[in-house]
């Protein structure tokens, strides 16, 4: 192909080219300094667009392995370890309910009850102090419960 | 010469990244293979840099840019697909109105993008959304989802691959 005219680099960035033609093109200048420093002038006088704002970030992350802020893990442990308790409780409330009524049957509907009030508890983003006080609560039952039956 | 540090690289990066982008997108026609070959433009620089002469650091880009386009043009799957609509970005039009240009053709493909993003399936919707209409990060992302980076990282890379085909049945309707 023969040197690219500065219509053909202009059209080059502006889209004006199929594939095909972009292909020759391009083959041409990975042969043609002159070419291809006549095209870089023109890509800085063409119409540019954005990339996506996180293009940066992506290509750093993959060189340098970028983690989110330590602060933030420290957070999401809390939620999760709140969420241990949490499951935790729930098993006790499904044993301490069915073993001290003997009024309320354990019944599928009963054991419903209770996981859906307990889900509410997990699902909820509820402060140390009230979960601390749950489990104390939790707690009396329990020796309450080992007493009665000594 | 001195490998590039992270930090000089970001400059780079901002010197040259729409430029490149820009280069990228109108030669391959493909907004998200545009972002790809992007991303490769600068990792093989950064690879390179210790070969470089130091000369005109954008003539330089350019030509990294232009190469990765034509290997990706070359390739076998792109002729398999290439149709006459041959690339939805390649091709949309600037109007010649003064001062207008830039605003209609970033309108366009903001809209296109949008358009297509909005058609996803839930949880590609949200990160694509972030990421290719609010000009979020993954990493803030990630931190704002309480999810790990390798998982958005993946729900992005199957996001793009939907938008590419979204992208592709939209040219065809």
């Amino acid at each position: 192909m023969n040197h690219l005219s500065e219509q053909a680099l202009r059209d080059l960035c502006t889209g004006a080219f199929d594939a095909a033609r972009r292909c020759e093109a391009l083959e041409h200048l990975a042969q043609c300094g002159d070419c291809m420093e006549r095209f870089d002038a023109a890509s800085q006088a063409a119409l540019q667009v954005d990339p996506p704002a996180g293009l940066q970030e992506s290509v750093l992350c993959k060189l340098c392995k970028i983690e989110p802020e330590p602060l933030k893990r420290q957070e999401s442990f809390r939620q999760y370890t709140l969420r241990v308790i949490a499951s935790v409780a729930a098993t006790l409330i499904l044993l301490f309910t069915g073993a001290f009524s003997s009024i309320t049957k354990i019944t599928p509907t009963e054991i419903h009850r209770q996981t859906a009030q307990v889900s509410r508890l997990l699902e909820m983003k509820f402060e140390q102090s009230e979960l601390a006080a749950f489990i104390e609560k939790l707690s009396l039952e329990e020796n309450a419960y080992a007493s009665k039956t000594q | 010469m001195v490998g590039i540090e992270p930090i000089d690289l970001r400059q780079l990066m901002d010197d040259h990244g729409k430029r490149v982008f820009s280069i990228c997108l109108r030669l391959c026609g493909d907004y998200f293979w545009a972002e790809d070959l992007t991303q490769e433009t600068f990792l093989a620089a950064y690879n390179a840099w210790d070969d470089f002469d130091g000369k005109n650091v954008g003539g330089w880009l350019t030509r990294i840019a232009s190469n990765k386009c034509l290997d990706y043009l070359r390739s076998a799957a792109v002729r398999h697909n290439q149709s006459e609509e041959d690339g939805f970005f390649a091709h949309i039009p600037i109007r010649s109105e003064a001062g207008t240009e830039a605003v209609f053709f970033e309108t366009q493909c903001r809209e296109a993008l949008r358009t297509a993003c909005e058609a996803l399936p839930e949880n590609y919707r949200s990160v694509a959304i972030a990421y290719y209409c609010n000009d979020e990060p993954l990493t803030d992302y990630a931190v704002r989802c309480g999810l790990p980076l390798s998982a958005v990282q993946t729900r992005a890379y199957r996001a793009k691959h939907m938008l590419r085909n979204k992208l592709k049945e939209a040219i065809a309707e």
